[in-house]
């Protein structure tokens, strides 16, 4: 998660490696499927399905609409706790940035909160809500809010003095300032933080739903290792990966219209 | 999380001595009163709010501020909270001295090894999407119930993102440096001890820092999930007594022990490699 805005690619040589390694990439996802295949098949052991046993399973499983159904509540759930997490993750942060008396009032605690394991209140919020989708929203929020503050709040931090300076001395009032130099220039770290939210909005999910255990994917992992019933349990995270994949493509595709107008450099992609 | 330690860094930075961007420069603040004064008013106004909205609404299942740092108080002199945590960080420090040992080197591997890399990559973005908690059932199945099964937990939760940053620390060295010292006849081992190791080592801490996190939520999210030991187990035995004000002190010792641990693994960073400041991590 944090590593991807470490990742840096050796300059000159970014096309060809590139290429290559998604090739390299296939082929070490090929070997992987075949030593489990043959290796499952090799132990025939009930904790250990081949991945051709799995996939019969993922198929099943999507034929007699459990997938969907499980996927449609989750993704509900997904949407309005991402929906919050943004709408409060960018206000919040913002309001941070721009005012130094509110990022020294809430900067420690949203900092202690990024790093805490976000699970633990999943308690808590079942004391408001009980068994109800209140609970799994108000964890995927707590999962993927305090991302969106940090960043959000670094990046209005980290505008060039000069971008402010010049709109100043051109008559522009601070509200103009805000809108038209700051929001614009920040759009590149707050992209970057909203995936960061993505991804974790996922887990929040998934967790939340293993907690409370009565909807979604999370139920079906919970119930299925139960009954130890691997093949589930696997196409089930098969189907979580996928998800979690389309996801972060829709966000890179919006981040790309947002932020396309910048030069290459100055992206976070 | 980009400026991640900023608060809990407490306001002290090393010297810095590379050349900075300007703008970096409004972003390293001096010190000021507002720093303690602020965060304590909003703490009064937060404790203030929770207090009038738990009279308010008056339910066994929300205790009061007042109620809470009572139980807090209460928690930590008993002798089951820490005997709770003692159980709980046992397998936090199995499994994530475990994935320190592991994860480093295969990181440094990958970043190194462009095949090695092409071949892992598609492992590593599995793993960094897919919740790990969604294993848990399988480890359950194979490994039992035991300490064996917490350790392995930790561990899958702590490496994945200590792989991942390793591999960035060796992968952004300048590969003229490399060349130069090749020209000038250099081993590969020499180019690992001069060159690689050092440069990678802010990215690194950087690794162990987040993935330590990733440790300390992988051991809670076990022990509230399938296997009810430690400190999980006193978060839901509280829960099913209707001891409300147990349950959020308990949440906050959780939240506490996380910050605090983070906070040394970022001393200690700071103490390994004070030339830097973790950029972009």
């Amino acid at each position: 998660m944090t590593s991807s805005g470490l990742v840096a690619q050796a300059p000159g040589s970014r096309l060809p490696a590139l290429s290559s390694t998604a090739s390299l990439g296939t082929v070490g996802l090929l070997a992987g499927i075949s030593v489990w295949e043959l290796g499952a098949r090799a132990v025939d052991a009930v904790l250990l399905p081949p991945f051709s046993a799995v996939v019969a399973r993922l198929v099943e499983l999507a034929l007699s609409g459990q997938i969907a159904a499980s996927l449609a509540v989750s993704l509900g759930n997904l949407a309005l706790g991402l929906l919050i997490s943004l709408s409060v993750g960018i206000v919040l942060g913002s309001a941070m940035g721009w005012w130094r008396s509110v990022d020294y009032a809430l900067g420690p605690y949203v900092n202690a909160l990024l790093t805490a394991p976000s699970l633990v209140f999943a308690p808590i919020f079942f004391s408001f809500w009980g068994v109800d989708r209140g609970s799994i929203v108000a964890l995927i929020v707590t999962y993927a809010v305090f991302v969106v503050i940090v960043n959000t709040s670094v990046a209005v931090k980290s505008i060039p003095v000069d971008l402010t300076e010049m709109a100043v001395s051109y008559n522009a009032t601070r509200r103009q300032v805000f809108w038209f130099i700051v929001m614009p220039a920040a759009m590149p770290l707050i992209m970057a933080g909203v995936r960061l939210a993505v991804g974790r909005a996922v887990k929040g999910m998934i967790n939340g739903e293993m907690f409370i255990a009565v909807v979604g994917l999370g139920r079906l992992i919970v119930s299925s290792g139960r009954q130890l019933d691997v093949a589930t349990v696997l196409a089930v995270l098969i189907v979580v990966v996928a998800v979690a994949l389309v996801l972060m493509r829709i966000v890179w595709l919006v981040e790309q219209r947002f932020t396309g107008w910048l030069p290459e450099t100055r992206r976070t992609g | 999380m980009t400026g991640g330690g900023r608060a809990l860094a407490g306001g002290r930075r090393p010297p810095i001595h590379v050349p900075r961007p300007p703008q970096a420069d409004k972003m390293r603040r001096h010190w000021e009163w507002r720093r303690i004064t602020h965060p304590l008013i909003a703490l009064a106004l937060f404790g203030g709010a929770w207090e009038l909205f738990a009279r308010q609404s008056d339910s066994l299942l929300i205790p009061s501020f007042g109620e809470t740092l009572a139980s807090l108080v209460g928690l930590v002199i008993s002798p089951a909270l820490w005997y709770a945590l003692a159980i709980s960080n046992l397998a936090l420090l199995l499994g994530f001295g475990l994935s320190l040992v592991t994860g480093i080197p295969l990181g440094f591997a990958i970043g190194r090894y462009r095949v090695l890399e092409g071949l892992v990559n598609p492992y590593l973005t599995i793993f960094l999407t897919v919740p790990i908690a969604g294993f848990i059932p399988l480890l359950l199945i194979t490994l039992g119930i035991g300490l064996e099964a917490r350790v392995a937990i930790v561990y899958m939760f702590a490496i994945v993102v200590l792989v991942a940053n390793c591999r960035a620390g060796v992968r952004q060295v300048d590969p003229l440096l490399i060349e130069m010292a090749r020209g000038f006849g250099a081993s590969e081992l020499q180019i690992w001890r001069r060159i690689l190791l050092p440069a990678s080592v802010p990215a690194t801490m950087a690794g162990v820092r987040v993935s330590l996190g990733h440790a300390v939520t992988g051991m809670v999210v076990v022990e509230l999930l399938l296997v009810a030991v430690g400190i999980g187990r006193l978060i839901l035995e509280l829960q099913s007594q209707f001891n409300a004000s147990g349950v959020y002190a308990s949440v906050v010792v959780v939240v506490v022990e996380a910050v605090l641990l983070i906070s040394i693994a970022e001393w200690v960073g700071r103490r390994a490699a004070p030339w830097s400041r973790y950029a972009g991590a």
